[in-house]
């Protein structure tokens, strides 16, 4: 990428972005389309934007939740949860431990049912999975596979339970885009964390789908690994899928997300873009996403004591 | 299990600060006294880790319970045997005992090192050891702690009771000198055995690191070395007892058995500790002597050995592991990982059941270390082999054909069918989110269990039938077990998913990877095993016509039942993985008709046991018999509300208000009038029937027994029976049909299960006799669901049941 010169036969639609104009991507070069309904781009130290406009935020709403509530006896894991995440949009789900990620995924994703409240994803209701789940990709925490099975033979086995036909190639393709090609053969048994954890991605992505749900993508990887992974998300995302990525990897929630919502004991306490976010925090620290994260998910225990949170606004879900 | 490992790796650090500190001030003279504390304090959490084990649930506390009060007896029984064997020793009728004790001994001490060879890892080289490696604990100590944890669980079930029961024995001969020597004598060969044992166990381990296995394969050698273990056990305690019996039927005296000469290895003369003081013995020879101290000099060096092995196996597991995760994580040598090949093109690969059996296949065979729990059928059937053929070498070949279609039966569910959910692990989200439809992958099991099972079982019958049967009977007998494989496979996926296990086992958790919870694999062994032993019986048994053909529709209804039944429910455990699931009517059916018939086969062997098994007689046995009757159908109904995680709250019971009042007398006339009705049809048209078995016993006695009778009827028949048929049962059912159809369909199988008290060679009269109690039950059905209070039905059912058997008695001995 070589200085000022931009091919301009590259076009570049962006798939969501909320305010006219600004799709921040590290990677938009690699979309080599005809026509052009671009306005421009625009450098910004080493990244480069695409500018246009013509899309509104909320065209295509692919995630919606409704006051969306789990509770496990007495304990509330998810408290009345209102989500709204576009078409193409990376939603950055952010919270400390036990604050309901998981718990608002597997909802999400059909494998648990709400105690109350409704959620709908691609169009349907989570209620009903058999519309779903050909639209939705997966990726748990605990990277789903057969550690008995080669990473080839686990994914072909997958694509094939997910009615895929011919996908050697497209498997190929993407081992090698995480780097797990020469790894393919052997058995996953072992395979180090961040391994599985890129053969776990690569399954969750076979079926193309519209909606990709991630916990913790980037959890064990070394930061190569990690690099990989945040670069396929966001190859990703430039297609047209709608991510929403659960982390408490802060550096990838700034690089990757269009919005973030920090969840705190089962509630939404905030939301917005990183800039928005960022803009919230109190004079005190850096202004860092780390500062607005911790001042939000406060309990007054460490940390409490020069950290007033009279700047911040909280939402109340 | 996580805050105990907290707990007692901060137990480990504590000690370590302690050493630490006083190494600092006075090394020298401190060193004993905190390596004592060191190997109590590693004894101690190694202790509570055990206890926490068996005992942080209820269901783990209850097993303990259950197993306790099982063995309670058996030890009891033990005892009052070796009291009994003293007393015989003592008046000195047992010549020959004494050469033939000391042929055995060296037998009995070779077994006991197998079996301390075999346990010898499982605490030592576990990890929590492992894990202590990193404190500045001595290895001496850790392995002393280890070690010393390990006598005191063996004080519970070996060392304890073996010195209990030679002291019994001891007593019996009468010889205060016995009691003291034999007891002592007892509990040191006990000990320096497994020691032994232990170094021989650990060498071999050592010496199999050496030779390069895969890790799953090391654990299926050590698996299958521990089941050999425990069938020599069984083949010795199959000799031992059958020796046992000849003594106590007087054919054979010691003399006889024993061997002339001296014993093949002088630690025989060990034996002689056993009869000091008894009239057979005159004093301790120098072999005596030698023996003894060739015993109590190997328990130091044991140690010894052991302290000094230990820590090298500790050392090249952990340089093992890190060579393993070093490759993997560079990838460098990449070589050396475990490369796998292409799966080749089957035609049954484009099926999709086919594909996923054939992907359950290959994961199976690549990690066999997951279907270790398997090696538990290779024991039952191992068992039938050793205990037929030692009692009857001429039984060998039916015997091992007859194990083999055990385990062809057993292994269709318990190889891959037993743990569906379990098995699949993390990988069930992914499949439920798959296009494949749950069935698939229940039924992929299914076919895999069926492959399994079909060659073992069909091997097995030839093998077993081929002198004993002819061609048509063998043939018979072959289709009816081969049919029983893919129900035992069935019911395996269905029991699996009711009770499923996705924590390590605690039986031989040292190779057990992801195995089935134990009680599915009992439930499914006995259900299966029951089914396919009465159907070959019922097929070749010496039986009357009737009683075979009714047998055999019996079975089959019965394996129809469980196979469909564990199918649906297998299937909506993965489609209704993290959803509420879908009443299946089907099922249900066929649940709450296998709960009857379940509560039915119960409730007859309790009263059959009660009656021919317990010395009473009279109405204590009346009460006794009548109770257990009842206490089977009970139980089926608290095990099924226990079972399925429905609390006591399932129970609808009240104090009657004046609504069930109305109810009651509504109910009561209704029934009453019914069985007017029906009695009088009987009298104007000359229906034949039958009377209740227990009609004709009341008939014949007197009024203090109709009283009797009228107690139990109000307070355990009406009460139980109306619990589990309308409280369970017909409840369960409206869960997943209207309520119509519930009490109808309940009060069919109220008055079917009704069919053993109106047994009769005439089938139109038992009909006949049948018809009363589908009605009676529908007015009853009804009642519960309308007052919703259980008390209501109990009440009418108790009332009625007075009514026509008691009333009727009272009324003719007082007139």
């Amino acid at each position: 990428m070589g200085g000022d010169r931009i091919d301009t036969s590259i076009r570049f639609v962006p798939p969501a972005y909320k305010y006219v104009g600004l799709r921040v991507g590290p990677k938009i070069f690699y979309q080599q389309r005809g026509g052009g309904e671009y306005d421009g781009y625009r450098r910004v130290g080493n990244r480069i934007f695409g500018v246009c406009d013509g899309i509104r935020r909320g065209e295509v709403t692919m995630i919606v939740t409704e006051s969306l509530t789990k509770r496990y006896g007495d304990v509330v894991a998810v408290d009345g949860l209102d989500l709204r995440v576009e078409k193409g949009e990376v939603y950055g789900f952010l919270g400390p431990n036990g604050a309901g990620k998981t718990t608002t995924m597997e909802m999400l994703t059909t494998l648990s049912t709400p105690t109350a409240g409704r959620a709908s994803v691609a169009g349907h209701s989570t209620a009903e999975r058999d519309a779903i789940k050909p639209q939705i990709g997966y990726l748990p925490d605990d990277p789903p596979v057969y550690d008995a099975f080669s990473a080839r033979e686990q994914l072909e086995y997958v694509a094939t339970l997910r009615g895929l036909d011919d996908v050697s190639d497209r498997i190929d393709r993407l081992l090698e885009r995480v780097g797990l090609a020469a790894d393919a053969d052997r058995q996953i048994d072992g395979y180090s964390q961040g391994m599985c954890q890129k053969v776990g991605l690569v399954q969750s992505v076979l079926h193309e789908p519209s909606v990709l749900f991630l916990d913790e993508p980037t959890n064990g990887l070394d930061p190569r690994a990690a690099r990989e992974v945040v670069d396929l998300i966001a190859d990703l995302s430039v297609d047209g899928t709608t991510v929403f990525l659960s982390t408490h990897i802060l550096p990838v929630v700034e690089e990757l997300a269009d919005t973030v919502g920090v969840l705190h004991e089962g509630t939404l306490v905030a939301e917005g873009s990183p800039a928005e976010l960022k803009a919230r925090a109190t004079d005190d620290g850096d202004g860092s996403l780390e500062q607005v994260f911790l001042e939000v998910t406060d309990d007054g225990g460490y940390l409490t004591d020069d950290a007033t949170r009279a700047g911040v606004e909280v939402d109340d879900g | 299990m996580t805050d105990n490992r907290d707990s007692e790796s901060s137990e480990a650090h504590g000690t370590e600060s302690d050493s630490g500190a006083d190494d600092g001030r006075a090394p020298e003279k401190r060193q004993a006294a905190s390596s004592l504390s060191v190997i109590l304090a590693v004894s101690r959490a190694e202790r509570r880790r055990f206890d926490h084990r068996h005992t942080s649930t209820r269901r783990k506390k209850a097993v303990a319970y259950v197993a306790l009060a099982l063995m309670l007896p058996v030890f009891g029984a033990m005892v009052w045997g070796a009291y009994r064997f003293g007393t015989s020793v003592g008046d000195g009728g047992m010549d020959g005992l004494l050469t033939l004790t000391r042929w055995y001994v060296p037998v009995v001490i070779g077994l006991y090192v197998l079996a301390g060879a075999n346990e010898a890892g499982k605490r030592l080289l576990g990890f929590e050891a492992c894990e202590l490696l990193l404190t500045t604990v001595r290895d001496r100590d850790l392995v002393l702690g280890l070690l010393l944890a390990d006598l005191r669980e063996s004080g519970w079930y070996l060392l304890g009771p073996t010195a209990v029961l030679v002291l019994v024995f001891g007593v019996g001969v009468g010889s205060p000198t016995l009691v003291a020597v034999a007891t002592v004598a007892a509990v040191l060969v006990t000990l320096a055995a497994t020691l032994v044992g232990y170094v021989v166990g650990l060498g071999a381990r050592l010496g199999l690191r050496h030779i390069p296995l895969s890790s799953s394969a090391q654990s299926a050698l050590s698996g299958v070395a521990s089941v050999g273990v425990f069938l020599l056990f069984v083949a010795g305690g199959a000799i031992a007892g059958q020796t046992g019996a000849s003594f106590d039927l007087g054919e054979t005296s010691p003399a006889e058995l024993a061997p002339e000469g001296p014993p093949p290895l002088a630690i025989g003369y060990y034996a002689d500790f056993f009869f000091v003081g008894t009239p057979m013995l005159e004093g301790i020879g120098y072999l005596a002597l030698a023996s003894g101290a060739l015993v109590v000099a190997a328990i130091p060096l044991a140690v010894r050995g052991t302290i000094a092995i230990t820590p090298r196996l500790w050392r090249v597991e952990s340089h093992g592991d890190s060579t393993d995760s070093a490759a993997a994580s560079t990838g460098d040598e990449r070589q050396t990982g475990t490369d796998v090949g292409d799966r080749r093109e089957w035609p049954w690969l484009e099926i999709p059941t086919g594909y996923v059996a054939d992907g359950v296949v290959h994961r199976a065979i690549r990690t066999p270390d997951r279907s270790l729990h398997v090696v538990y059928y290779l024991v039952g059937a191992g068992y039938v082999v050793v205990s037929l053929g030692v009692a009857d070498s001429s039984l060998l070949a039916t015997a091992v054909g007859a194990s083999l279609v055990l385990l062809g039966i057993w292994l269709a569910g318990g190889a891959v069918g037993l743990n569906p959910i379990g098995d699949e692990g993390s990988m069930l989200g992914q499949l439920v989110l798959a296009e494949y439809s749950p069935e698939t992958f229940v039924r992929a099991r299914i076919l895999v269990g069926t492959a399994i099972g079909l060659p073992l079982v069909l091997g097995g019958t030839a093998l077993s039938t081929i002198n004993e049967l002819g061609g048509l009977e063998a043939t018979l007998v072959g289709g009816f077990l081969a049919a029983m494989v893919p129900v035992s496979a069935c019911f395996a996926v269905g029991v699996g998913t009711l009770l499923p296990r996705s924590e390590p086992g605690t039986v031989l958790e040292k190779f057990e990877v992801r195995p089935p919870e134990t009680l599915a694999i009992l439930v499914h062994g006995a259900v299966t095993t029951a089914l396919a032993a009465g159907g070959a019986f019922l097929l070749i048994g010496d039986l009357a016509p009737a009683a075979r053909v009714g047998g055999l529709a019996a079975v089959a209804l019965c394996s129809l039942i469980v196979a469909d039944a564990g199918y649906r429910f297998a299937v909506s455990g993965i489609a209704g993985y993290g959803r509420p699931q879908k009443p299946d009517p089907v099922y249900a059916l066929e649940l709450v008709t296998g709960l009857g018939l379940l509560g039915l086969a119960l409730s007859l062997s309790l009263e059959i046991g009660m009656a021919t098994q317990l010395p009473l007689s009279g109405p204590v046995q009346f009460i006794a018999t009548f109770v257990a009757g009842f206490a089977g159908w009970a139980l089926v109904g608290v095990v099924y509300l226990y079972a399925t995680g429905r609390s006591w709250g399932y129970l609808d019971v009240a104090v009657p208000d004046g609504r069930d009042g109305r109810y009651l007398a509504v109910g009561l006339v209704t029934s009453l009038a019914a069985y007017g009705a029906f009695a009088t049809a009987v009298w104007l048209f000359e229906l034949p029937v039958v009377s209740h078995a227990i009609a004709e016993e009341v008939g014949t006695a007197g009024p203090a027994f109709a009283l009797l009778l009228a107690a139990l009827i109000l307070l355990v028949n009406a009460p139980v029976e109306e619990f589990l048929f309308r409280n369970v049962l017909q409840k369960r059912l409206t869960e997943a049909i209207s309520a119509g159809g519930a009490i109808v369909a309940v009060s069919i199988l109220f008055a079917a299960v009704h069919l053993p008290v109106y047994a009769s060679a005439d089938p139109v009269a038992v009909a006949v006799s049948l018809l009363p109690l589908v009605v009676v039950s529908i007015v009853w059905g009804w009642v519960y669901e309308r007052s919703g209070n259980l008390a209501v039905p109990a009440l009418c059912h108790g009332l009625y049941n007075v009514a026509i058997v008691v009333v009727p008695v009272l009324a003719v001995s007082t007139f």
